[in-house]
């Protein structure tokens, strides 16, 4: 085979696509069924986006690649960490540079090895990017300019509005028709404070729109009411001499009788990225001449600023529009190009649509608050349409001579009701807290646990950790203390019902050792707990929250999810060359990508060539 | 017996002689007090050019462009209204079906 294209579908659910395929909708993906086949694929405990790909790059369970969760804990200090990449700074006369956790080698490496070519657009678990023969741009995992996954910025003149998950909220004061304000940038090590970039704020009330002004690039930058506006190009000062540019977006929410605007997370630059997102490092700054400034954080959909209600379902679909839009063009652009070797795009939009619309399509969803909205039920099914035309278009540039794969790493499903993981650790003796603390009043961070007396504790997407000596800073298990502990809570959680449902909330409890192998077994969490449909740990549980109650409604606007045990939500597979069918697994994608280009399969890739 | 002025040019014409096949000649000898001074400016330059180089590369970059009388690198502005769905293909992509 000369040529191997794989467009990456994130979350793309075979339910839904069986549904439209046998209602004809689909007619590109229908097409390929007729070439090769189509059958539903395996996806990684957990079923999670950087889990998934990192174990579709590698060829190995996550046991062998290291990534387990988009969050892991500091060991010393029980904080949670990102799990994705980290930063490193030796001394103070050398620069600081990033650290991909995603271990294992990647199969583009061994084709870059064989000199053959890569074309790799937004691949997660890739930042650093991997240096290979050829382009890459790195995916999630690419944090914004303040460090996590993006935080943005909501100004109001309402006073007394607190920020919500994941953002922050400044109060502004509205002045003959003015505003003077400034863009929260990266925070400062030394002083805790955070950058600014100060910008003025022009209102044209007849107009429904605002002239921003400041020293970025362009220099006015209208916003109309209820649109998102180009790209506004800021630079933060730091040090002496010392600058970090960045690009950020706005969306006006309402001139009066207050004053709202959305500005989404600080991108890095297109032009100028504060660290590399690309490979050849100059490659980001090329493609956004050639295309225009694109999205450049790992998840470019602003779905907290939809989640913290601070715009509405339409601005949330006319972004994910946006980055539909700008990836078909990142595609069309490079397939344009290319000539042999291996092309990789991913489009997210299937994903982080869906956790956002997936209640529409259950009138009885905690998150509708009764509300029906129908002219948002249809929206998946729309988008899943406009993903086959994508697809339509890439299949134009694959010929006899071509492997061509549309797969996803996961499928997509309920949400409706959290379970406090935390919580029932504690109820049930594995958890402890400090002296006269309740559950429900200590926030996040695990601020009112007794570490001296507590044996398992929950963070991130349904893992448990159990607090080992000699591994956890206040640890209390020894080894032979630890399996009676993991079988407790083993027994205990599986079968959990959901009393106020009387539904059976969690299905299995997994210990690690089950489900992982590999160099890395050592890092994963002790026990993943598998949620049945309908359930998901708690928005409470990920940071270290020990909220009040087993079990709460989901109420936020993020009602669909995929961390839920992974047999019910496998993703898809497409080809156009007749494959083996029974039970593919994303393990075997590397295997059969690199088998087609004529390339051995890595010694530690677990998988098998599906075309063999 | 020559005299001592008949002497004097046929030594000096010797001595430029020899100076030209001397390898240590004055100029061409690199001592330490010479190489280090020279080092720690060719540092200097390097360094600049290591902590400065995208900056002037971008510089020189954007002072040949506008000598060449075009305009400064800049991506190309992106529409942000999407273009009307052409109903007529999705219907006909429908019907490939």
């Amino acid at each position: 085979m000369k040529r191997v294209i794989v467009i990456g579908l994130d979350g793309f659910e075979p339910k839904i696509v069986e549904g439209l395929l046998a209602r004809g909708e689909l007619p590109n993906l229908a097409k390929l069924c007729e070439q090769g086949g189509y059958r539903r694929l395996k996806t990684t405990h957990s079923a999670q986006t950087p889990v998934a790909w990192s174990t579709f790059s590698t060829g190995t369970n996550p046991g062998g690649h290291g990534i387990f969760d988009f969050l892991t804990r500091d060991t010393k200090t029980y904080l949670p960490i990102m799990a994705l990449s980290r930063y490193e700074q030796k001394n103070a006369f050398v620069l600081p540079k990033v650290v991909n956790m995603r271990r294992g080698t990647p199969f583009w490496n061994l084709l870059s090895a064989r000199d053959v070519q890569s074309t790799i657009i937004r691949v997660p678990c890739a930042y650093p990017p991997d240096q290979i023969k050829g382009r890459m741009l790195s995916g999630v995992g690419v944090p914004d300019l303040r460090g996590g996954f993006g935080t943005p910025t909501f100004y109001s003149s309402r006073t007394g509005l607190s920020s919500e998950q994941s953002e922050k909220v400044l109060t502004v004061s509205v002045k003959d028709g003015k505003v003077a304000t400034h863009i929260v940038g990266p925070r400062d090590p030394k002083t805790k404070s955070d950058h600014k970039f100060d910008i003025n704020i022009q209102i044209d009330k007849p107009g429904n729109k605002i002239i921003i002004q400041s020293q970025g690039q362009p220099e006015k930058l209208e916003v109309q009411l209820g649109k998102w506006s180009k790209w506004l190009k800021v630079k933060f000062k730091v040090g002496m001499m010392q600058s970090v540019s960045g690009i950020v977006r706005f969306n006006l929410r309402q001139i009066e009788p207050e004053f709202e605007l959305y500005a989404s997370p600080v991108n890095f630059d297109t032009e100028e990225p504060l660290f590399p997102i690309s490979s050849p490092q100059e490659y980001a700054h090329d493609l956004a001449m050639k295309i225009g400034r694109y999205y450049t954080a790992g998840m470019a959909e602003d779905h907290d600023g939809l989640n913290n209600e601070r715009f509405d379902e339409s601005s949330y679909l006319d972004q994910c529009r946006l980055v539909l839009r700008e990836r078909r063009k990142m595609m069309e652009f490079e397939l344009g190009r290319f000539e042999s070797g291996f092309f990789f795009c991913l489009f997210d939009t299937p994903d982080r649509l869906a956790h956002m619309f997936w209640r529409f399509t259950e009138p009885d969803h905690p998150a509708n608050r009764g509300v029906q909205q129908p002219e948002f039920a249809q929206v998946i099914e729309e988008h899943y349409r406009e993903c086959d035309a994508i697809v339509g278009e890439a299949m134009k540039h694959a010929d006899e001579d071509t492997l061509f794969i549309v797969l996803s790493d996961h499928g997509m499903n309920s949400f409706q009701r959290g379970l406090n993981l935390n919580t029932w650790l504690y109820e049930n003796g594995f958890l402890a807290l400090k002296a006269n603390s309740q559950p429900g009043e200590g926030g996040d961070f695990f601020q009112n646990v007794d570490w001296n007396q507590t044996k398992a504790y929950a963070l991130g997407l349904g893992c448990i950790f159990l607090n080992m000596a000699g591994r956890e800073s206040n640890g209390i298990l020894k080894a032979e203390e630890a399996e009676p502990v993991r079988e407790g809570i083993v027994s205990g959680l599986t079968g959990l019902v959901d009393s106020d449902r009387g539904q059976v909330a969690v299905r299995s409890v997994a210990r690690r050792e089950q489900v992982y192998r590999g160099p890395y077994l050592s890092e994963a969490p002790d026990l993943l707990v598998n949620f049945s449909e309908g359930y998901r740990v708690s928005w409470g549980t990920p940071l270290g929250g020990v909220p009040r109650g087993l079990f709460e409604d989901n109420l936020k606007k993020w009602g669909g999810d995929h961390v839920i045990d992974p047999e019910l939500v496998p993703g898809v597979l497409f080809m156009n060359k007749a494959f083996r069918e029974e039970s593919p697994s994303l393990v075997d994608l590397a295997p059969t990508i690199l088998n087609a280009l004529g390339v051995p399969k890595g010694a530690e890739m677990e998988g098998k060539d599906l075309l063999s | 017996m020559n005299s001592i002025h008949e002497v004097a040019p046929s030594l000096s014409r010797l001595a430029a002689e020899l100076s030209g096949t001397n390898p240590l000649r004055v100029p061409e000898y690199l001592g330490p007090e010479t190489v280090m001074p020279l080092a720690s400016i060719l540092a200097t330059i390097l360094g600049f050019f290591l902590v400065f180089w995208r900056l002037i590369a971008k510089t020189v970059k954007k002072v040949i462009r506008r000598a060449r009388g075009l305009p400064d690198e800049m991506p190309p502005e992106v529409e942000m209204e999407e273009a009307p769905v052409d109903e007529s293909s999705k219907t006909e992509n429908i019907s490939t079906q």
